[in-house]
């Protein structure tokens, strides 16, 4: 089943100069499926990932989420479709400094008004499975980052979300609490199911995923898939993302 | 760009910021020139009621003064705080603090000079318009209009002043904190605000305590309400710092009642907010309750004037304390009248001054005889028998003797005299009327009257009056009457004739006029009203104009928040409704518990000071602040909303 379908998307920000932040981008994502999305800077990876999160809207083609196209939603309905069809987990967290742990992970349910019996089940269990139930009664700033991104999981994971998207979600960490973000992400996608769209610099992250694409300056360039080990896969990625940026650029242009 | 393009770009470009501050502080320049402008005034010396209109404009002066270096103080120490990011950047950049301080202090000088300009040009606009108001309403002879070169002078010196000084003082205190430090500027993540269940519990005490204060016991002095309004002050500051925070603390322990849509995020963000802002919170409370303590008086004062008047059928008392001079007198009042071609009945009373101690209340003792031959004269129904020891009494209607005088049969105790006299209450059966300028009467038997009479002690016989109560058929009062009403004019010109008659030894025997006293008490209060609405008006404003910077300096934090809240699901809807709810508080709970104040103490000191029932006044007052904080609430919540919504996504 798909989970996420991108078809024909383009986005163009118009202005003096329009700028094509993508061409014809087709993407499908499996249910269950862990897939990465990586790129040099400006490729336009960010706007792939604004788009499928219905922050930003495109100027042609298709998302479709569990088979719901969210773009064609009004604005009320939008906000109720993020918080139960869509997690975030985010760089710098975004958990709010006024709230506790145990509230911070909450709040979508409660401001989808659920009952009370069931966000109180909810974050149990989601703590327990995360093991941050020790901290729940914490302050943002009495916990270290790991922690944090940890809890910002859990509140994307509590409404059960049809897509979990990270944008760079080790992006602040430590490398100790990077591997440990992401495999509790791999363990959340194997032991859950849960779908899972990650968009990173970092190929450690990377390597974690099922699938990793490739984009480049507003097009998708390529794909590897997992498959064998992860030591060899994340050198694969590597030899890509030179490929594709950073030095190897000069070359490329020169070998068309 | 040099230096001063340099700061003056910062203003203009910061307008947003600057905005409200600028425009309170242009107010007040206003005000306080427009008043300046009254007390340099040549003609105002002419006139008694003029001079008395200038003292009270001269203590408004003052505090107006006051509250602007408050308020100045304040507004600076907060745009510094707030643009700490911007100072980390010039640090960074190689600026010294010697020149950043130059900066600061240009900045301040460019607004200052703005808002004193901005200021005299709005005053002398309303000049001449004020000077017409303040002459109607305290009803002085016109004043011309001139220009006002020494209370424009007087005005811009004085502000001037106040401007340099004090962005020279704020830069003293500014602490210089390291480039990290600016640099990170709010964004540091804020600790749970603390609170103390000790200091907490000390505040709800502080509060209570006032009011016992003003409440219990006999006998209510000075210090006292000094120590009461001491304690309600610094209960009003805990209440703020301490217990608010600890009501949410509470509130926040009831998962079940907090995890419901947006209130886990407002409630959570309002401990936050009110902590960080007690400080303001505070000052605005009590800025807006002695305001609208000030004005439930005076309209208490206005409304008890009236009932005073309506409530006193004569129009004039003549008080005899010479029966020397009572046939001249009497000669000469005759003669006034009847040149003026006045009607008039006279009745003689002799009443005791006595004193209930119970009740704490003044009251005239008449005999009924004396008292039916009033009611004969009124045309009104007489009282019937009353038995020995018994009494009936009379109270205004409105007024604190009405609770202690009315009702069934009670237990009455006359004071003041060596033996106290005790007395049955009997019940009204008929209607009853005030007889004399005195609001409460209690009428005996004839016998126990004179009995009261002869046994007075030679101290107690200085409380017994004999007047000659003046009835024109004529002069209704039934409505207050206006100034210009006949009533009014002669009741002026008979009392000044007096005056002028005891002046020349011609007398030592003294008239009130119900008319000149009604005129005079409404001309004062409406001076008093006149110049404290301005007082009002500034508190009302810049309170606003604190909450509007203190909300913009937040303004950041909120759309980081929003926005990162909108990617996870925070609808539009939710975001106003939440964002309206933390403003409304802000602004509506300075003026709810300052109208809870307000309301407590004029009612009990009301109680004290024959203010009568002061509900009706402390409504209107604390009404119209809440109308005015609703006008700004609305244009200010619309701004932020709007800013909010940039963010959504």
């Amino acid at each position: 089943m798909e989970m996420l379908k991108v078809q024909g998307l383009n986005k163009v920000y118009p202005g003096k100069v329009a700028t094509r932040a993508l061409q014809d981008i087709e993407l499908t994502i499996e249910k269950g499926e862990f897939v990465g999305i990586m790129g040099p800077s400006g490729s336009g990876k960010t706007t792939l990932l604004n788009l499928v999160s219905t922050i930003d809207t495109p100027s042609s083609g298709e998302v479709r989420i569990n088979g719901k196209n969210p773009h064609a939603l009004k604005r009320r309905e939008l906000a109720a479709f993020r918080r139960r069809e869509l997690g975030f987990v985010f760089q710098d967290f975004n958990l709010l400094d006024t709230l506790t742990v145990a509230e911070n992970i909450v709040l979508p349910l409660t401001l989808d008004s659920r009952p009370f019996r069931e966000m109180e089940r909810k974050l149990q269990s989601i703590a327990n499975r995360l093991g941050i139930t020790d901290i729940l009664g914490k302050r943002t700033y009495e916990i270290s980052g790991g922690q944090r991104q940890r809890a910002a999981i859990a509140r994307a994971m509590i409404s059960s979300p049809s897509l979990l998207l990270a944008d760079e979600p080790t992006g602040s960490l430590d490398s100790n609490a990077s591997r440990n973000v992401m495999e509790l992400l791999e363990t959340l996608n194997r032991t859950e199911g849960t779908t899972m769209m990650l968009v990173s610099h970092d190929p450690l992250a990377a390597s974690y995923c099922d699938r990793v694409v490739f984009i480049k300056d507003g097009r998708l360039t390529n794909e590897i898939h997992r498959g064998d080990s992860r030591q060899a896969f994340f050198q694969k990625i590597i030899d890509m993302l030179s490929y594709l940026g950073g030095n190897a650029h000069e070359l490329s242009s020169i070998r068309v | 760009m040099n230096f001063l393009q340099f700061a003056f770009n910062n203003v203009r470009r910061n307008a947003r910021a600057y905005f409200a501050y600028f425009l309170s502080s242009a107010f007040m320049v206003m005000i306080f020139f427009t008043y300046a402008m009254f007390i340099f005034h040549p003609g105002i010396a002419e006139s008694e009621m003029g001079r008395m209109t200038s003292i009270g404009m001269e203590v408004a002066e003052y505090i107006i003064f006051v509250f602007s270096i408050l308020f100045v103080l304040f507004s600076i120490g907060s745009f510094l705080k707030a643009r700490s990011k911007e100072f980390g950047v010039l640090s960074l950049l190689g600026a010294t603090t010697g020149s950043i301080n130059r900066l600061v202090f240009l900045e301040n000088l460019i607004i200052g000079v703005g808002s004193i300009a901005a200021g005299l040009a709005g005053g002398l606009l309303l000049s001449k318009l004020f000077l017409l108001l303040s002459v109607k309403v305290t009803g002085m002879n016109p004043l011309p209009f001139y220009v006002p070169w020494k209370a424009m002078g007087f005005t811009a010196v004085a502000f001037l002043i106040l401007f340099v000084v004090l962005s020279v003082f704020t830069l003293i205190f500014f602490r210089k904190n390291q480039v990290i430090e600016l640099l990170g500027g709010s964004s540091k993540p804020k600790t749970e605000p603390r609170v103390s269940w000790v200091l907490a519990l000390l505040g709800v005490a502080l509060l209570a305590s006032a009011v016992l204060l003003l409440k219990g016991g006999n006998g209510l002095d000075f210090s006292k309400v000094m120590l009461a309004a001491a304690t309600g002050i610094w209960g009003t500051y805990f209440f703020y710092t301490q217990v608010t925070v600890a009501i949410i603390r509470l509130l926040k322990r009831n998962r079940r009642l907090l995890w419901r849509g947006t209130r886990l995020l407002w409630i959570s963000e309002m401990a936050y907010k009110i902590k960080d802002n007690a400080r303001m919170l505070f000052m605005v409370t009590v800025a807006i309750s002695l305001a609208s303590m000030s004005v439930g008086v005076i309209l208490a004062a206005n409304a008890q004037n009236e009932r005073v008047y309506k409530a006193n059928p004569f129009a004039f008392t003549y008080g005899i304390y010479d029966e020397a001079f009572f046939e001249k007198d009497m000669a000469w009042i005759d003669q006034q009248l009847s040149e003026r071609g006045i009607r008039y009945e006279t009745v003689e009373q002799e009443s005791f001054f006595g004193y209930i101690r119970s009740s704490e209340l003044y009251v005239n003792v008449l005999s009924r005889s004396v008292y039916n031959k009033a009611t004969e004269l009124l045309g009104l129904q007489g009282l019937p028998k009353i038995g020995p020891g018994q009494a009936i009494a009379y109270a205004m209607e409105g007024s604190a003797a009405e609770h202690a005088l009315k009702g069934p049969t009670l237990p009455l105790t006359l004071s003041f005299l060596e033996q106290p006299l005790e007395l049955e209450l009997l019940p009204n059966e008929v209607p009853l009327t005030g007889i004399s300028s005195n609001i409460s009467v209690v009428v005996l038997s004839d016998a126990d009257f004179t009995k009261l009479k002869n046994g007075l002690t030679e101290e107690e016989q200085n409380r017994l009056y004999r007047n000659i109560e003046i009835y024109v058929p004529d002069w209704q009062h039934k409505e207050a009457p206006r100034l210009q009403d006949p009533e009014i004019v002669i009741g002026k010109q008979l009392f000044h004739g007096m005056m002028e008659r005891l002046d020349h030894d011609e007398t030592s025997n003294y008239m009130s006029s119900r008319g000149r006293t009604f005129a005079e008490t409404r001309e004062q209060l409406s001076m008093l009203s006149f110049v404290g609405i301005f007082i009002a008006a500034i508190f009302s404003v810049s309170s606003a104009s604190f909450l509007y910077f203190k909300l913009y300096s937040e303004l950041n934090q909120d759309r980081r928040m929003y926005h990162s809240l909108s990617k996870i699901g925070l609808g539009e809807r939710e975001m106003r409704f939440s964002s309206s709810l933390q403003i409304a508080l802000l602004f509506f709970i300075p003026v709810v518990i300052s109208g809870i104040q307000t309301m407590v103490v004029l009612s009990l000191l009301g109680a004290r000071f024959q203010l009568g029932n002061v509900t009706l006044p402390v409504l209107t007052a604390s009404g119209a602040f809440l109308a005015a904080q609703l006008v700004y609430y609305i244009v200010v919540r619309s701004r932020y909303v709007v800013q909010l919504k940039r963010v959504m996504v």
